[in-house]
């Protein structure tokens, strides 16, 4: 995606592409270096930002369902999801043990079991196992990857979507992501008003 | 007042909305072929369907019913013709027989969607635990029902 | 008869019990109802509970048999239908020999009452894999003494002799004339026959259904919903309890507060008990949720300190410096271990393991001041009537004891009396009747567990390899003692327990010289027991130990075993027939191996033959091979399916097992003690080789080899021995018997 690369060479440059994909952004919503506004933050605040997203998205109750692999992971030890769960054609679990067979719309008390509207693994270009901060981020903002999100899409994701809020209320005795969903929206935009600026590959995790 | 259809027919059932379904089903609908075996959704002896989906109805709260079209074991059919029952008779796959309501619920929603499962698909759907251990019949009687020769062990 | 069964003899049995057998019993006074809709489908059918008394307008012919005028048969099933088979088998022998139609025959559980006594045990009971070879001979002969009563009613009415009558499919039919009537038509004037004491067995040899495959008569309900189990009772104003014991395993009960929660929905009562206490509601969800709620506090007990590591500390101890009794001493072992050329000794140890059942422990109890009646899953209906005689100091006529149709699975678990007297407890404090239900939390920690064994065995063998003494230790907790009271002296005087030496105190080997010794260890943690008794721990060491034998005599562990059972044609022969089956002498490839195992348990042989693919941690179970050889065979369906889910079950033992800390059980539900997947299941190649000797039993064969041959197979694959299980304490687990490889589930 030509932003991602922008960014780590011109900076002038990416800002008169960011401008330019502010004028453009009704008319082509799905080409996110063209939809954000000229930063507002220094590349230093956006990259710090980035380090605490990542830290969020690198939590059990993120990366569990962000696998590399054909099946869920479970626990702060990530072990793998019991009852050979495993991934299926979409993500959504195999004919006769789909991910509703347990998950229902909210947390089960009584069973201990989780639950959000629409529980489902994240596709495999989603896949964060094992990613650099550097790597983790170009995945994120790749609308290739991310399932056509823009960087609006995304943080409307990370604001609103249920399946979201799970990672900071994910009942029984899970350990909820320290902070709260608020704060990661917070570092969100300062991320985002900074051009939601990658360290470079270079740059140790 | 909580009202949605089972097996084809519209019950009302005045119950705490948390109730999970599977209590409901077995006291207040008198539908026991429906077992409890853990109530974590570990064990799938408490699967039935939900829309033609299957369920563990241990971690199925009631409110979550209304607008769905529940089915248990009872409404496979009512007279054992169901090609699964048929092929379970068949094969005698049950020994205790506690966890088969669940097996074949969950098999009834296997081959609704794979017509002529694999063992590979029949290894990642049939996840119900026999203590007994039928599960090399429970391949066989699957096989069969799906007009297949009969798998190794 | 088996070595334990000598132990058991009647004369050893419960005192004050008559020993007894009565052809036809007045009945324990009864006045239930059938329970459960019969659900007709093809064959038999079968019903619930019913009174021992016949109901109006059907003739008994003995306790075991009752017709209608319009010729329905009803017979008693004595036994529990845990998934064995035996509510099939056993009422097909009686009626094979009646000349009933099987197909239009009715089946009921039988309440407790002396005719339906173990004719062997004289005790009321389902386990040790013995209903058949208990029961067969009974049930030919009931079957015969209703046979001749009704053709000699018929022969009567006809003025014919009763030798020139037969029975066939309901009817008794006159050779020379044609004439023919139905049972129900002349079971009147045959009720009032006395009931012969020696009835003529047909000529044939053996009854018409036995030796052919019987569909079994409780499937058709197990796979429509409609097959009640204990937990499916229902009783007319019947409450639901749910129940909350201590979290250590010897806690109290220090307090509770009721007013907490007794103005919640549906509450009715609230029951303390000794270690615990019990919610009764009008629904069990409702007594759930106030059982959540209810403020309870325990006492935690003296076992604070019990651990998985103090107790096996306490075994190791026990295994170094006994006490010892010494069960076996045949020959000068010191002296044989002392010629030896080569010494080999081994530890091995046994995990202690849950039953499980997927039904978890329920019971129905209808209770008041003067009267007890119950409903439950149960193996053991004399002990509970006993139990519930102590609980409640009723008297014999004022309680019943019914069996459901169907359990979830016994293991044994089910012989014990503890959750019928609770239910019985519950009732009678709550002033109605209570179905209590413990949840799969409950199931697992207030179990009464296999028991751990340690073992040590020492071998010499001579210049050729051949043992020249073998030398065993066995400490264990004792098996029988709860499920069978009475054994407390001989536990006392003899100092081992017999069930947990089976396996040991006769051997298929020939060894020169040979010497057992046990030690009986007390713990606080509650043993009796489990589907393959005693016979489980001592063959996983044996088999393993006769491996090692074998490895330092150099030699193959098939053809080692062939030179040790060289006195033993009948095992010999199944030992053979396994290696060809499972192609024992063919190459197995890179990380492969197969591993031997050969029992004389329950009164039947069997070898077993296991291959596994071992890679790093995983070990797959390809193939289990396993040729039987249980005498005679009943129903060759039943008997496979009991020998190959045996296996699948004998797989368990060796995936999970129950550990201790801070004076509790660590496990809890199926995510702490896991069960094997159906993806993790072998190929089961299975083989019946009938030697026409004694019936020998099969409900608990299948399992018994398969600690050992696993571990065989594992040492053959990997050069690593196994001396204990499950898997996991070596670092090892099941892998899929298949590996997959499908987009989505590789």
């Amino acid at each position: 995606m030509m932003f991602g690369k922008a960014q780590t060479r011109n900076v002038p440059a990416l800002a008169a592409v960011c401008l330019l994909a502010l004028l453009v952004a009704s008319a082509n919503p799905g080409a996110a270096g063209q939809t954000r506004p000229p930063p507002s933050e220094s590349r230093e605040a956006g990259l710090q930002a980035w380090a605490g997203i990542a830290r969020v998205l690198r939590h059990p109750r993120c990366m569990n369902c962000h696998t590399t692999t054909n099946f869920p992971r479970q626990g702060d030890d990530r072990h793998p999801h019991v009852n050979l769960v495993r991934r299926g054609l979409d993500g959504h679990g195999v004919p006769g043990q789909m991910c509703s067979t347990c998950h229902q719309t909210e947390n089960n008390e009584s069973s201990g079991v989780p639950g959000t509207p629409n529980w489902h693994l994240a596709p495999l270009s989603m896949a964060w196992e094992g990613l650099s901060d550097a790597d983790l981020c170009r995945v994120l903002t790749d609308p290739k990857k991310n399932g056509g999100m823009d960087l609006a899409k995304l943080e409307e994701h990370i604001e609103h979507d249920p399946i979201v809020a799970y990672g900071w209320n994910p009942g029984a005795n899970r350990k909820p992501i320290p902070g709260s969903r608020a704060d990661l929206i917070q570092l969100m935009k300062t991320w985002s008003r900074a051009g939601a600026p990658c360290p470079s590959r270079t740059a140790s995790r | 007042m909580l009202e949605f259809k089972v097996n084809g027919q519209l019950r009302r059932v005045d119950v705490h909305p948390d109730t999970p379904l599977l209590w409901v089903v077995r006291e207040q609908l008198g539908l026991t072929g429906t077992k409890f075996g853990c109530g974590i959704a570990r064990c799938g002896a408490c699967t039935l369907h939900v829309d033609g989906s299957p369920v563990r109805s241990c971690s199925f709260p009631v409110s979550a019913a209304p607008g769905h079209e529940i089915t248990t074991i009872e409404g496979l059919s009512n007279d054992v013709s169901h090609p699964l029952q048929r092929a379970w008779i068949a094969e005698q796959v049950p020994q205790c027989g506690y966890c088969q309501s669940g097996m074949l619920m969950t098999a009834a929603a296997l081959v609704r969607l794979r017509p002529k499962p694999t063992d590979e698909e029949i290894d990642f759907a049939m996840t119900n635990l026999c203590r007994c251990g039928t599960y090399p019949r429970v391949r066989s009687a699957i096989k069969r029902a799906t007009g297949q020769a009969e798998g190794r062990g | 008869m088996s070595a334990l069964a000598r132990l058991l003899s009647p004369d050893s049995a419960a005192e004050g019990m008559s020993r007894r057998v009565f052809l036809f019993s007045t009945a324990i006074a009864g006045g239930g109802f059938l329970l459960g809709a019969a659900s007709r489908s093809s064959g038999a059918t079968i019903s619930g509970a019913g009174a021992v008394s016949p109901q109006p307008g059907e003739f008994p012919l003995t306790p075991w048999v009752r017709i209608t005028p319009d010729n329905a048969v009803t017979i008693v099933v004595s036994q529990s239908e845990i998934g064995q088979g035996i509510s099939t088998t056993l009422p097909a022998i009686l009626a094979g020999e009646l000349g009933a139609d099987w197909d239009a025959v009715r089946l009921e559980t039988a309440p407790y009452a002396l005719a339906y006594r173990n004719p062997e045990r004289q005790w009321m009971f389902t386990g040790n894999s013995e209903s058949c070879q208990a029961f067969y001979d009974l049930m030919r002969q009931m079957g015969a003494a209703a046979r001749e009563m009704l053709t000699d009613a018929a022969a009567s009415r006809w003025g014919v002799s009763p030798d020139a009558c037969r029975t066939e499919k309901g009817f008794v039919l006159h050779e020379g004339s044609g004439k023919r009537v139905s049972f129900g038509e002349v079971a009147a004037e045959a009720a009032k026959l006395p009931v012969p004491a020696k009835p003529r067995l047909r000529a044939a040899g053996v009854p018409d259904l036995v030796g052919k495959p019987i569909p079994r008569v409780d499937i058709p309900a197990k796979v429509n919903g409609t097959a009640q189990f204990g937990i499916d009772m229902q009783v007319p104003g019947m409450l639901l309890a749910a129940i909350r014991t201590a979290p250590t395993l010897t806690g109290k009960l220090r307090s509770m507060n009721r007013e907490a929660v007794a103005g919640m929905p549906g509450v009715r009562a609230v029951v303390a008990l000794e270690n615990g206490a019990a919610v009764v509601a009008d629904t069990y969800w409702q007594a759930r949720m106030a059982l959540k709620k209810l403020p309870l506090e325990f006492d935690p007990g003296p076992n604070l300190d019990l651990s998985s590591s103090s107790v096996l500390a306490e075994y190791r101890r026990a295994l170094e410096n006994g006490p010892w009794a010494t069960p076996v001493n045949e020959g000068d072992v010191s002296a044989g271990l002392g010629r030896a050329v080569k010494k080999v000794t081994a530890d091995y140890e046994s995990p202690f393991l849950a039953h499980a059942t997927m039904e978890p422990m329920n019971c129905t109890a209808s209770v008041t001041s003067d009267r007890c009646e119950i409903w439950a899953p149960t193996q053991g209906q004399e002990l509970a009537f006993f139990a519930l005689k102590q609980a409640l100091g009723l008297k014999d006529d004022q309680i019943q004891v019914n069996r459901s149709p169907y359990a979830g699975g016994g293991f044994g678990r089910r012989l014990l009396p503890d959750f019928v007297v609770m239910a019985a407890l519950i009732s009678k404090a709550a002033g109605k009747p209570v179905k209590i239900i413990w949840d799969r939390e409950e199931d697992i920690r207030r179990d009464w567990y296999r028991p751990a064994t340690a073992t040590r065995l020492a071998a010499g063998l001579d210049a050729d390899g051949n043992p020249t003494a073998l030398s065993v230790r066995v400490v264990s907790p004792t098996i029988l003692h709860p499920v069978f009271p009475s054994i407390g002296e001989f536990l006392r005087q003899k100092g081992f327990d017999p069930s947990a030496m089976e396996g040991m105190l006769e051997l298929i080997y020939d060894f020169p010289v040979r010497r057992v010794d046990f030690h009986l260890f007390k713990t606080s943690v509650p043993t009796s027991v489990m589907r393959t008794t005693g016979y489980g721990p001592n063959t996983f060491a044996l088999e393993s130990f006769v491996d090692e034998l074998a490895h330092a005599a150099g030699s193959d562990p098939y053809r080692y075993r062939r030179r040790l059972l060289a006195k033993n044609p009948r095992a010999l022969r199944l030992l053979d027939r396994a290696a060809t089956l499972s192609g024992w002498k063919k190459p197995v490839a890179k990380g492969r191996g197969r591993g031997i195992a050969v029992a004389d348990a329950f009164g039947s042989y069997i070898a077993q033959v296991i291959e596994v693919a071992a890679s790093g941690p995983e070990i797959r179970v390809l193939r289990v091979t396993s040729v039987v050889d249980c005498g005679r065979v009943l129903d060759p369906v039943i008997a496979k399916s009991n020998i190959e889910c045996g296996v699948i079950f004998g797989l368990s033992y060796c995936k999970s097992e129950i550990a201790f800390d801070k004076g509790a059980v660590v496990q809890g539900n199926f995510d702490g003690y896991e069960l094997p997947y159906l993806a993790e299941s072998p190929e089961l190649v299975t083989e019946f080789q009938p030697s026409g000797e004694k019936l020998g039993g099969i409900g608990e064969t299948g399992p018994v080899p398969v600690t050992p041959a696993l571990a065989n197979a594992i040492f053959a694959a990997t050069g690593r021995r196994l001396r204990s299980m499950p898997l996991r304490r070596n670092g090892l687990r099941l892998g899929f018997a298949r590996p997959p490889k499908g987009r989505g589930y590789a």
